[in-house]
């Protein structure tokens, strides 16, 4: 019986070790270099930048990225059949014939059949205005370019894939070529010349060959003519050009290659690699896939020679791969969670644990930010996406500053929310596209980011963290008679209001400045009251009145406290709102929502502050009344 | 009359206070008006004006808010401010503020910028600026040299009369528009001979202003006495034919509106205008001007980049865009003479200073250690 | 007072100090950012690899190391490969150490002679042997060891027998670029 026990459990533990080799490890797959949007990215990358693209996630429900891609260029039968395609808009759907299906997802089958039953309207739909288009039109249009780029995707090494065979032994003794072999497109073109004298033979009634032999030229002909269409291939671009190693010249597809006179030695090479790389897709031992991916990536490597880095590529696979600011959001979750359950039970260890899950989450953080300065060779400050990253770090660390020097979880309380919040509203941003975008022109200039937009941004961080604290002194003078706060905390809490918002003005106007500074080297003009410049502003005045007004007497600890809470507003309205402006207010998507969120966040902020503030006055009142 | 005692009175804090409070307000007001006016409008209407209208009620502008704010700060300087071991953080601040302001309203005042259209393998030694308009009148017997007499936009007041010493013939302003339109008229035998040239066929009428300045088309309807063609004339910006015509003595003359430009102590010549993109991508990635900088014997080459100017004799070129066609490529460099161009640098390291002085002397008490 | 001394010499000074460096009259020389240098050891070696010349002999490529070799993939069918025939003729008659490879991918030796008769001038460079024509039908060599499917492309071969560049179509041969390319080498 014993024996039976452990029979059952080795046979268990080789089961899944058998279950797990089965899955292919796509490990130097996803690490082979690919030039797309204008940088040099690693396979990985951009398989989940298209699935993202195309069906709104950058990962399918039980297959990552990367698979589905090596399944999109070496298996298209299957790939073909796999839903992908979302399609919510119900109007679309009824103008596609499609049946409603789960989830509205659908298979590239279904929806490109169904388009091209309606070309007609997408041709028309093509000539006019984008304005003169119904939403739904304009959706249906979108998934037509969807269904385009995953097909030309799907065509990409088309020319190179092992996939004809000839079989009749007559013509392939004509063509001088095995018979019974699989034979890529590359392989039979080259004897296109006598495939044309068979053809026009068979035409002229010259040809000598038997009925099937004909039937098979004829088809064959014709098989090699439907792969023509995938010349135009080029979204692909796995091959570095191979002359002149400059970083302004453009990689190329294995199709446009041959088509643009690319082809050398070493292309030979590589598409040959490639091709046992999709013959062993299918081998069912994965260690074959792997190890052939691996040769087809130091190869690509060796003809890139400095265009592409191995450790750069490496580096952002693994990036890709820990969701490094996801662990960092569980871990500000949990330390807010502990902090919380800290009010109620176990003041003391409670209070430190959720310290310390501030300080494990901001690890994570900092590494991502580091690891995108490092892959993109500039400061982790030059989209919104990042900057919002980047200004919640601040918060944090300023949090673990506060915490460290006056205990009590003010500091934690205030990092993990700022923390949690603005890494969510992150999560939103990463949906666009490649978070590693190139950048425009004026932008790319790594003195300047690292000076104005890191210094904006910090003043940012601190912003939110004296906002954050004026939410706090209004709820302890709201529910003191339960905290039971001495004045001398409520004292430290005031003074520590006041250090924050210094440090947010010194960062704030300093940032502000440089912007000028950088706006006079750039285009001779310091101050030319654009709406990103006077967002920057709006946050300079803001505190310098805060400040000035607390000097003057006009604000007192509670007001000054209600002021700083509607700090937040001033800054998502300067940083997110301008934004707004010039885009539009009416378009659709996620402009949309932005300024629908914007709306909602400063009305609950300033019901909030009224609120506080008008509960503190009351009750002062009537204090005073009472006495 | 100097009176120090409200010169004294501005120093109080209760008018930072509250003239910043309504600067805000304006800068939201302003922001918000860009979207439908566009951003020179919205500036002249909010920020640069001593007063704009809200309905009826007229409302103070940016001038008088910040000139309150300047001479308060000074105010505060002079009689308040003690360069003290406390203050010391705050005095300095403020100091490199007052600084930062005093150069903002020396570029206000004196500078002036504008932007050089140059195709390549072409020279320039003007450049034109981005709103303001003249009334061009060039003489052109000579034969190497043009000579020329501008009017700035001031005159154009319907009714005034232009005259110069050096033109023989008078302009009486009949009618200004700065964006017009211009359509086809017919004219009655009688009336056709007032009306010469452009100004017979078309007559021009104002248009409301677009909301990106260089949108807008200029367009004046002049009589002239004293020509051997007396009449009405009209001209427009960037018109295909040049109105012409001759003085009573032979002298010839063309006139044209456009935008004022200034002359420059060196020519530039542009050798060759280059744009890269990013790989594979529409996007640019940097341009770049080689020029050739003249100026009597010496010629040097320069490189103008984004981010990297050329500097020379109190001017500043930038590369601000370009102009792609079938013919070549034109680049448009932005030009700035800013006698104030030094100061937001040095204030804001004053600036700088000040606070962080003031943050290192107070952060013990600001954020105390817990006992 | 003393304040209102220090407020006018800071802010002379700073427009003092502006003043001074605008007016400068040496115009400030801009970073020329140096281009990449664009033949960065390019080692691409040439494969091995036969062809028998239309007098029937069979020649391996390797045979020509240490010449300056330009491999042509040509079709008499082809137009642009008639255009850039004389420039490559004249280049082989002026440089000794250079040799034309010149495989084609017509369908008979008859259509190359057809082709040839047109370039008197080819005659006594083939019979020396500074070009070598061959007939490659089924592609082999243009398509299985060099990935050529359009016509006309160009191998350079430099002396260390590795291919240090590329030319497709007949333009740079015809206006000349090549010529200087080559005799630098």
């Amino acid at each position: 019986m014993h024996n039976l026990k452990y029979i059952i459990l080795l046979i268990f533990l080789i089961s899944t070790a058998a279950l797990a080799n089965d899955k292919k490890d796509f490990k130097h797959f996803g690490m082979i270099p690919i030039l797309s949007e204008g940088r040099i990215k690693p396979l990985d990358t951009f398989a989940r930048v298209t699935l993202l693209g195309i069906y709104g996630k950058s990962a399918l429900k039980d297959l990552k990225a990367i698979d589905w891609l090596a399944e999109l260029l070496f298996d298209q039968r299957a790939a073909y059949h796999r839903p992908v395609f979302k399609i919510r808009n119900s109007d679309v759907q009824k103008a596609l014939a499609l049946e409603p299906h789960e989830n509205q997802i659908y298979s590239f089958i279904a929806v490109s059949s169904a388009l091209k039953k309606i070309s007609p309207l997408i041709q028309a739909l093509f000539t006019q205005d984008s304005k003169e288009r119904s939403p739904a039109q304009n959706q249906l249009l979108e998934l037509y370019m969807r269904v385009s780029n995953y097909l030309e995707i799907s065509r990409s090494i088309s020319l190179l894939v092992p996939q004809f065979t000839i079989g009749d032994e007559q013509v392939a003794k004509s063509l001088d070529l095995p018979a019974q072999d699989r034979l890529s497109y590359l392989q039979v073109i080259k004897r296109q010349s006598i495939l044309d004298r068979i053809l026009s033979d068979i035409k002229n009634k010259k040809s000598k060959l038997s009925k099937e032999s004909k039937d098979r030229a004829i088809a064959l002909s014709e098989s090699l003519n439907s792969l023509s269409g995938d010349s135009e291939s080029k979204v692909l671009r796995i091959v570095p050009p191979q002359f002149e190693k400059s970083p302004d010249r453009e990689w190329v597809s294995p199709w446009q290659v041959v088509i643009s006179g690319q082809g050398t030695p070493q292309t030979v090479e590589y598409f040959n690699l490639w091709a046992n790389l999709s013959s062993a897709y299918f081998s069912p031992n994965p260690v074959e896939f792997e190890k052939l991916a691996q040769e087809v990536y130091d190869y690509s490597n060796k003809m890139a020679q400095t265009l592409a880095s191995p450790t750069k590529l490496r580096w952002e696979q693994l990036y890709n791969q820990y969701d490094l600011f996801v662990k960092a959001v569980a871990f500000y979750i949990l330390s807010f969670l502990l902090l919380c359950i800290s009010w109620l039970a176990w003041k003391g260890p409670l209070e430190k644990a959720s310290f310390v899950a501030l300080i494990l989450g901001a690890i994570p953080h900092f590494t991502g930010l580091v690891i995108r300065c490092y892959i993109m060779a500039r400061p982790p400050v030059s989209t919104l996406y990042e900057s919002i990253v980047f200004v919640a770090f601040i918060a944090v660390l300023a949090s673990i500053f506060i915490e460290a020097r006056r205990k009590g979880g003010v500091g934690t309380f205030i990092g993990s929310v700022i923390g949690i919040i603005l890494l969510f509203i992150s999560f939103g941003y990463e949906k666009e596209g490649d978070s590693m975008g190139m950048l425009a022109a004026v932008l790319d200039t790594n003195f300047w980011l690292a000076t104005h937009v890191v210094t904006i941004t910090i003043g940012y961080g601190c912003c939110f963290v004296a906002s954050l604290l004026g939410h706090i002194y209004l709820l302890i003078g709201i529910f003191n008679h339960k905290l039971k706060r001495t004045q001398e905390e409520i004292e430290a809490l005031s003074k520590n209001m006041l250090g924050a918002t210094l440090f947010a003005l010194f960062f704030s106007v300093l940032g502000t400045i440089l912007g000028g500074i950088w706006a006079d080297q750039s285009w001779g003009r310091f101050w030319g009251w654009d709406p990103k410049e006077n967002g920057a502003m709006l946050i300079c005045l803001w505190l310098l009145w805060a400040i000035h007004g607390r000097l003057s007497g006009y604000f007192k600890k509670a007001s000054y406290a209600a002021i700083m809470c509607l700090t937040s507003i001033v800054v998502v309205i300067a940083w997110f709102g301008v934004n707004l402006l010039n885009v539009g207010l009416h378009s659709y998507g996620f402009t949309e929502s932005i300024a629908n969120n914007i709306l909602i966040f400063t009305t609950l902020e300033i019901l909030f502050t009224a609120g506080a503030f008008w509960i503190i006055q009351r009750r002062q009142l009537l204090t005073k009344m009472g006495t | 009359m100097f009176n120090k005692k409200l010169f004294l009175k501005l120093s109080r804090v209760q008018y930072f206070f509250w003239s910043t409070l309504w600067l805000m307000v304006l800068v939201v007001l302003g922001t918000l008006a860009q979207n439908d006016q566009g951003l020179y409008l919205a500036q002249n209407t909010y920020f640069s004006s001593w007063f704009f209208w809200w309905g009826f009620i007229p409302l103070p502008g940016g001038t008088p808010t910040m000139g309150i704010i300047f001479f308060g700060l000074l105010s505060q300087l002079i009689f308040k401010t003690h360069f003290s071991q406390k203050k010391l953080g705050i005095a300095i601040t403020h100091l490199g503020a007052f600084l930062l302001l005093l150069g903002g309203l020396l570029t206000g005042l004196f500078s002036f910028e504008g932007n050089m259209v140059i195709p390549e393998g072409q020279s320039a030694s003007y450049f034109q600026d981005y709103h303001k308009l003249e009334l061009a009148v060039v003489n052109t017997d000579a034969r190497d040299h043009d000579v020329t007499t501008t009017f700035d936009q001031g005159w154009f007041g319907p009714g005034k009369s232009l005259t110069h010493e050096s033109l023989p013939f008078t302009f009486t302003i009949l009618k200004f528009c700065a964006n017009c339109s211009f359509e086809r008229r017919t004219l009655t035998g009688e009336q056709k001979n007032n009306y010469v040239g452009f100004a017979q066929n078309f007559s021009i009428s104002a248009l409301p202003l677009a909301k990106e300045d260089g949108e807008n088309r200029a367009g004046i309807e002049f009589q002239i006495t004293g020509s051997d063609h007396d009449g009405i004339y009209s001209v427009i910006e960037a018109m295909p034919i040049r109105q012409s015509l001759n003085a009573k003595d032979g002298r010839k003359y063309y006139i044209e509106i456009r935008h004022k430009r200034y002359n420059l102590p060196f020519t530039i010549k542009l050798f060759d205008f280059e744009k890269k993109v990013h790989a594979a991508t529409q996007q640019a990635k940097s341009y770049k001007s080689v020029v050739s900088l003249i100026d009597g014997d010496l010629t040097q080459r320069a490189v103008i980049q984004m981010n990297e100017p050329l500097r020379y004799k109190g001017y500043t070129l930038y590369q601000a865009s370009f102009i792609e066609s079938n013919d070549g490529e034109t680049t448009v460099l932005a030009v700035v003479k800013n006698v104030g161009r030094l100061f937001p640098y040095i204030s804001s390291i004053i600036i700088c200073i000040g606070l962080l002085i003031h943050l290192l002397q107070n952060l013990p008490t600001l954020f105390k250690k817990r006992s | 007072m003393k304040n209102f001394f220090i407020i006018i010499v800071a802010a002379l000074l700073i427009f003092a100090i502006g003043y001074y460096r605008d007016s400068n009259t040496i115009p400030n020389s801009s970073t020329i950012s140096k281009g990449v240098d664009e033949s960065l050891s390019v080692q691409m070696s040439v494969p091995s690899f036969k062809f028998t010349t239309l007098n029937g002999e069979v020649k391996n490529i390797q045979d020509f190391k240490g010449k300056i070799i330009i491999l042509n993939f040509w079709a008499s069918w082809c137009g642009p490969c008639m255009e850039e025939f004389p420039a490559m003729l004249k280049i082989i008659a002026s440089m000794p150490d250079a040799r034309l490879v010149a495989i084609s991918s017509d369908d008979s030796t008859r259509d190359i002679e057809k082709f040839l008769s047109k370039f008197k001038q080819s005659k006594e460079l083939i019979k020396q042997q500074r070009i070598l024509i061959s007939l490659d039908q089924k592609r082999e060599i243009s398509s299985t060891h060099f990935n050529v499917l359009r016509l006309p492309e160009t191998f350079i071969v430099n002396r260390k027998f590795k291919i240090i560049k590329k030319v497709v179509g007949s333009g740079p041969w015809v206006q000349g670029d090549i010529q200087s390319f080559l005799q630098s080498l």
